[in-house]
């Protein structure tokens, strides 16, 4: 949290530094070979649910950001169980898009780079769906002793439930007879419709997009509770990514926007674009995985 | 039942050979079928034991790392599959853990995760207790009695590490839609082959039938005693039916002769017997006869008659003489031997009945082939001859024609005299050698009866025959055999 503060504070300097990396960067075109060479490739984690469905659109976002950031730029999974966060701990990635941010352990420190905005906001909300053949369920507590799934092990889309369990007086790690995890959201929606799980968490920006690109699975499903909105889960530095390198990135990400291969791509994201974001968007996150004990 | 085999032959034969032909039908199709059935049975079985093998073995890791998405997916796949035989596809996919419990089914509404197998339905407790005791390695298929499927099981495991158990269950059901497109296209076929066949064996034994029925028809014939022919081209084949055919005819030409030789020993007895009698009644009139005659020589000689005695007398003696006449023709004496017969006897016979036909205009052809002396009675034979060649110049038309053969060979002399004369019916021939035939127009009719009698006596046969129109008399006389030559 420190750092975040101080990365604001620091916002002239890493300007100033940006524009002498640019400098140099203009100088070096000259012969680009050599100095795509010496520039560091950046290893960025990406949701497990983005970089092993959409293989395309990774690719091309890739693409993207190579010929922006001039340097290799490799997309890696966050990893299926331990969450980008514990990756970027291990300094196998320089950025990582997370769904488990904020970590409260002290060992995890990373600086916010960028957090996306869904209809103008960056702020996401998840919902409880059941099938729609399932009339009887209106609440979470009626779903106690079912099965439930899930997407990414590590999100923050099924915090607020384990919270409102927690605050009903149930086990949240007890309360359901079995969860189990789906590589993406959509698999999650195909579980609850063939009967495998009685209900699933989505994100709702995920639901808007499977409503307008296959709304013949979505009639099958029904929303029966809604979460309040969260902070968006956000792009994150590593600790050792140096100041250049994390304005560099932050410039390339906010300027998607101005350009309109960003545009496509953001639109192809499901995103209006990223803002630099503020910690305390996280503030209730942060709350909720006091009470839950959870780091 | 004893009425089925009563049926006509036209029935039995067509119905035995379609009962055969429906029930080889249904044989083959049967065999067929059931043939079909245990193979499809046998590679559903296979490939079901297959499939359960290659889940248990891609199922290993997922379970390891309780990855139930991954495990479902990999269960629900050959579910979806299009290129699956649709019979082979198993209708249900369930993995248990070793404890029993559903990991996950690919019918999560039926078989929700986490449930003991033993709850689902009581066919599926049956299972779990089968599972239990069963602990190889190996792929096992249950099926349970009553139960409505078939389930394949194999072990999850890994390095003999056992995580769990994979089932495959079919429904017992699966094969019987497919079985009976099978069986309906069978019988189909079947009635197809039944379509022709039926018809041409129906035509067949009509065709085999048709000569049996005919010949039983004629046998009823026979016995109702109207048989006739059969001809031969009715049936000219050489096998037992044919032989059956001959059979018949041969039987019926011998029932022919049987009766015609019958017919014959009929007439020959009661000319016999007329003969016996005849010549009985003739001893017994000669006798006294001879007597009345010479008593009235006697008195004609010495007694002095009237004239009105006398002409009584007379009377009595012609009366008398007219009685001798008829007895001894009726008397015909042959068994004294006389001397042999030699060619100028019939000539003279030639010389003596000549006047008779001329008188009437008749030629006679005469054809003697006799050069030397027979050993035959002369006598009788003289006056058989004279007999028929006078009753054919009798018969014959005016200015017609009497035809005269004489041949002997060497045992037998052979005369053949034949006349143009009107034809007799069959009952005038029936009765032609009796005495006092109505046929003599003069004469007392006794000239036939004796002629018959002398051939009868001299051990010959006498036969009337009419080729071409005409009346002719066969006659043959053995030689006498004790006779001098």
């Amino acid at each position: 949290m420190n750092q975040e503060k101080l990365l604001f504070c620091n916002g002239t300097a890493s300007r100033f530094l940006w524009a002498l990396w640019l400098i140099a960067n203009i100088f070096l075109l000259s012969s680009s070979a050599w100095a795509e060479g010496e520039a560091r490739p950046f290893h960025i984690g990406l949701p497990q649910s983005i970089i092993q469905t959409q293989y395309e659109l990774v690719a091309d976002w890739q693409q993207y950001m190579q010929n922006k950031l001039h340097r290799h730029v490799e997309f890696v999974s966050s990893g299926k169980l331990n969450g980008s966060m514990l990756q970027l701990h291990l300094g196998k990635m320089d950025f990582a898009w997370v769904t488990d941010y904020p970590k409260l352990a002290p060992g995890f420190q990373v600086r916010l780079l960028a957090v996306p905005l869904y209809k103008g906001r960056p702020l996401f909300a998840s919902y409880l769906i059941v099938s729609s053949n399932d009339t009887q369920t209106t609440s979470l507590m009626q779903l106690k002793g079912k099965v439930l799934v899930l997407a990414d092990p590590n999100s923050n889309s099924h915090i607020e439930q384990r919270y409102v369990l927690l605050k009903a007086g149930e086990d949240p790690k007890r309360f359901f007879r079995k969860v189990f995890f789906t590589p993406a959201y959509r698999e999650s929606i195909e579980a609850v419709i063939s009967g495998l799980a009685n209900a699933a968490e989505i994100d709702n920006f995920v639901w808007d997009a499977m409503l307008k690109d296959h709304p013949e699975l979505m009639t099958q499903t029904r929303i029966v509770a809604r979460s309040q909105e969260f902070g968006a889960p956000p792009l994150v530095a590593n600790r050792f990514v140096s100041k250049e390198e994390y304005a560099d990135m932050r410039r390339v990400l906010l300027g998607m926007v101005h350009d309109p291969q960003g545009v496509a791509l953001l639109k192809r994201l499901n995103l209006d674009g990223f803002i630099p974001g503020e910690a305390k968007l996280y503030g209730s996150l942060v709350q909720m995985k006091k009470a839950l004990g959870e780091e | 039942m004893r009425s089925v085999f009563d049926l006509s032959f036209r029935y039995k034969l067509p119905l035995w050979g379609g009962i055969l032909i429906i029930l080889t039908t249904l044989g083959v199709a049967g065999s067929l079928l059931l043939g079909t059935y245990e193979q499809l049975h046998a590679e559903l079985m296979s490939s079901s034991s297959n499939l359960s093998q290659q889940l248990a073995k891609a199922l290993f890791q997922p379970l390891r790392e309780d990855d139930v998405w991954r495990a479902f997916e990999i269960i629900n796949a050959p579910l979806v599959e299009s290129n699956t035989n649709e019979i082979l596809k198993p209708c249900a996919i369930v993995v248990l853990n070793n404890e029993l419990r559903v990991v996950v089914s690919t019918r999560p509404k039926v078989i929700p995760m986490q449930a003991s197998i033993d709850v689902v339905t009581p066919e599926h407790a049956a299972l779990a207790k089968g599972i239990s005791k069963f602990q190889s390695e190996s792929v096992q298929s249950f099926k349970m009695q009553d139960g409505q499927y078939v389930f394949v099981v194999s072990p999850i495991f890994n390095d003999r590490f056992r995580i769990g158990t994979v089932i495959v269950a079919h429904d017992k059901d699966m094969l019987m839609p497919h079985f009976l497109h099978l069986a309906r296209h069978a019988g189909l076929v079947g009635l197809l082959v039944l379509a022709i066949l039926l018809p041409i064996n129906w035509s067949w034994g009509q065709r085999m039938s048709r000569p049996l029925l005919l010949i039983a028809k004629r046998m009823n014939e026979i016995d109702q005693g109207s048989a006739s022919d059969i001809d031969q081209k009715v049936y000219p084949y050489h096998d037992e039916l044919g032989q059956l055919f001959r059979a018949y005819r041969r039987m019926l030409l011998e029932q022919e002769a049987k009766e015609a030789l019958e017919q014959q020993v009929i007439h020959s007895e009661r000319l016999a017997a007329v003969g016996r009698l005849a010549a009985g009644v003739a001893h017994e009139i000669n006798n006294p006869l001879g007597g009345m005659l010479t008593a009235i020589d006697t008195l004609k000689s010495h007694g002095a008659i009237d004239a009105r005695t006398a002409k009584t007398i007379s009377l009595i003696e012609r009366g008398l003489t007219q009685i001798k006449e008829t007895v001894e023709a009726l008397l015909v004496e042959s068994r004294i031997r006389s001397r042999d017969l030699e060619p100028h006897d019939f000539e003279d016979i030639h010389n003596l009945v000549v006047p008779q036909a001329q008188k009437k205009g008749i030629a006679i052809d005469w054809q003697s082939s006799i050069a030397k002396p027979l050993p035959l009675q002369a006598n009788p034979v003289r006056q058989l001859m004279i007999n028929l060649l006078l009753n054919a110049i009798n018969a014959a038309q005016h200015k017609g024609l009497v035809n005269c053969r004489i041949d002997a060979n060497s045992d037998a002399l052979q005369l053949s005299i034949e006349n143009d004369g009107q034809q007799l019916t069959a009952e005038q021939a029936l009765h032609l050698f009796e005495p006092f035939s109505p046929l003599s127009g003069n004469g007392h009719g006794l000239g036939l009866w004796v002629s018959y009698q002398i051939v009868q006596q001299l051990g010959g046969r006498i036969k009337l025959d009419r080729p071409g129109g005409h009346t002719r008399f066969s006659i043959i006389l053995p030689f006498d055999e004790s006779a001098p030559a």
